[in-house]
């Protein structure tokens, strides 16, 4: 047994669902992302050495899994930021606001997904896409702005 | 945006996101090789692999079939590939020993798993714990046993030549380190002979205790190059470099049967553990003799249980199968479920330390005898 092992099922329990809704903008659908979240975890059982401690534990996480997302994608030379597609959504929910996010550049929407989607803080979003905060309250404000445009006021704004 | 907004969108964002699935830990761990609610401890004993202790979930699947025997396992170990002695007339692998030409062991990136590889210069490809999509069903839940492939000389040589070209070769013993924040959760290490000598790769270390260089993003491509080659390599050598590319249960030859007790005690009293006609094979063997700490990984780091000592004995598998026949009442050590050998266990443990234990180990052409290499 490890020292992280009640740590990670811990976490798995309370969050592997916004793990597979997030990984489903990889993986393409929330089934074959659910495979990918188990497979993440399972990595960090087995390689929880290294796990250094010094950031979020969900935040190494989430970066194993985007990994074995993309790698299961057979995209293996691709960075984080280069992957969300928005295919596994359904659209019909909100075709206004599906047809906006297709709109943003991918590392927008990247930020936009782990935001609404994943529910991270700006520096949990940092923690994943190894950029700072600030960088990312700047790809969030552009891409808030570039939402904004395509939506309705009364859509974005109370 | 205000906080209005951002509460807004994400209320939109949760009407467009889909349903997540159930999820259940108990995969989780089955993924990562450990048996739901399983104590792991590793044991110190030179060339002995990491070893886990009872496995409970298991024990449960045992008696969840109608059985605690070791006939209960036995059924289990049956489908696909086979764990401890194979089934009576089976043919052994040939020739009985061969120059390794490559070792590997890890977690692998490409098909998950943690297992091993042996290559050796006659063509064999042995893996064990290897997960794979051309691996057909596993001994049990946790083992696929020891399976067989086998190249032509000259796809020994094209995976050999392969490997060389990743450049990560080229100096005698490579160790790289990755950057604990590029979410890489996968080790290995390989072991190659090349011009007469072993150089040695390793990777995936990120602990601060580990010395050696951070890959390279072009480095760590080559290790995944590395990495598919030795783990999946039916999936990058072309078929003209296979004589047998399906995997195939490895028939051993010899087998090493080792008698494990803790705290350490005399072979004689383990013999006496034995029944008799179990007891007379061994009698007759040379045991070596091997002694180790047993160790847990706590909290606060690792700590070491006690001390335990190995006797083993190098036999032909008609040897084994008679000194295996007369345990078949015993029951089964779980503690090996996951891995490639049979094993029984011939007294409770002491102390919360490790019970007694005899089991049954295919020995490698190249005489190593663990799956744990």
């Amino acid at each position: 047994m490890g020292p992280l092992d009640a740590d990670l099922e811990d976490l798995y329990r309370r969050r592997h669902g916004a793990y597979q809704v997030m990984l489903a903008s990889v993986t393409g659908s929330v089934e074959s992302a659910r495979d990918v979240v188990q497979e993440a975890f399972a990595r960090a059982l087995q390689y929880q050495h290294g796990y250094d401690g010094q950031r979020s534990l969900e935040g190494w996480v989430w970066r194993i899994a985007f990994r074995v997302a993309i790698d299961s994608h057979g995209s293996h030379e691709l960075a984080v930021d280069e992957v969300p597609e928005v295919a596994f959504v359904d659209e019909s929910r909100d075709p206004t606001l599906a047809a906006a996010v297709r709109e943003l550049p991918p590392q927008r929407r990247m930020a936009i997904f782990l935001r609404y989607f994943a529910d991270l803080s700006y520096a949990e979003i940092g923690e994943v896409l190894g950029t700072a905060e600030g960088t990312v309250a700047a790809t969030l404000s552009q891409a808030h702005r570039q939402l904004s445009a395509q939506l309705t006021p009364n859509e974005v704004v109370a | 945006m205000t906080t209005y907004d951002d509460n807004l969108l994400a209320a939109r964002f949760a009407t467009l996101a889909p349903e997540p699935l159930a999820g259940d830990w108990n995969d989780v761990l089955r993924s990562a090789g450990m048996a739901p609610a399983s104590r792991r401890r590793s044991r110190g004993l030179s060339g002995r692999r990491r070893r886990f202790l009872v496995v409970l979930a298991a024990m449960a699947l045992v008696a969840a079939l109608g059985t605690a025997t070791a006939l209960g396992v036995r059924a289990l170990i049956l489908r696909g590939g086979y764990i401890g002695l194979p089934p009576e007339g089976a043919t052994p692998s040939g020739p009985e020993t061969g120059e390794l030409v490559l070792r590997y062991k890890g977690l692998s990136a490409t098909v998950g798993g943690e297992g091993w590889v042996w290559v050796y210069a006659d063509g064999r490809i042995l893996s064990t714990g290897i997960r794979s999509s051309s691996v057909p069903g596993g001994a049990n839940k946790l083992s696929s046993g020891v399976s067989e492939r086998r190249l032509t000389p000259e796809g020994v040589e094209l995976l050999r030549s392969e490997l060389v070209a990743t450049g990560l070769f080229d100096r005698r013993g490579l160790s790289l380190l990755f950057d604990p924040h590029a979410g890489v959760a996968y080790w290995g290490g390989v072991t190659l002979r090349r011009g007469g000598r072993l150089v040695s790769l390793d990777w995936g270390c990120s602990s601060p205790r580990c010395e050696g260089a951070t890959a390279t993003r072009e480095q760590l491509l080559k290790i995944r190059r590395v990495d598919a080659l030795v783990t999946d390599p039916a999936s990058v050598l072309p078929s003209s470099a296979w004589v047998v590319r399906e995997v195939r249960p490895y028939v051993p030859s010899h087998y090493n049967v080792c008698m494990t007790t803790s705290p350490p005690k005399d072979a004689s009293e383990l013999l006496s553990l034995l029944p008799a006609p179990a007891a007379d094979v061994l009698r007759g063997k040379s045991l070596s003799r091997s002694e180790g700490d047993i160790v847990e990984a706590r909290e606060a780091g690792i700590v070491v249980l006690g001390r335990a000592v190995n006797y083993c004995a190098k036999l032909t598998t008609e040897e084994a199968r008679e000194v295996a026949e007369p345990l078949s009442g015993f029951a089964p050590d779980l503690r090996f479920y996951g891995e490639a050998a049979l094993a029984y266990q011939l007294a409770e443990a002491v102390d919360n330390l490790d019970p007694t234990s005899i089991s049954f180990d295919p020995d490698l052409p190249d005489g190593g005898f663990s799956a744990g290499g």
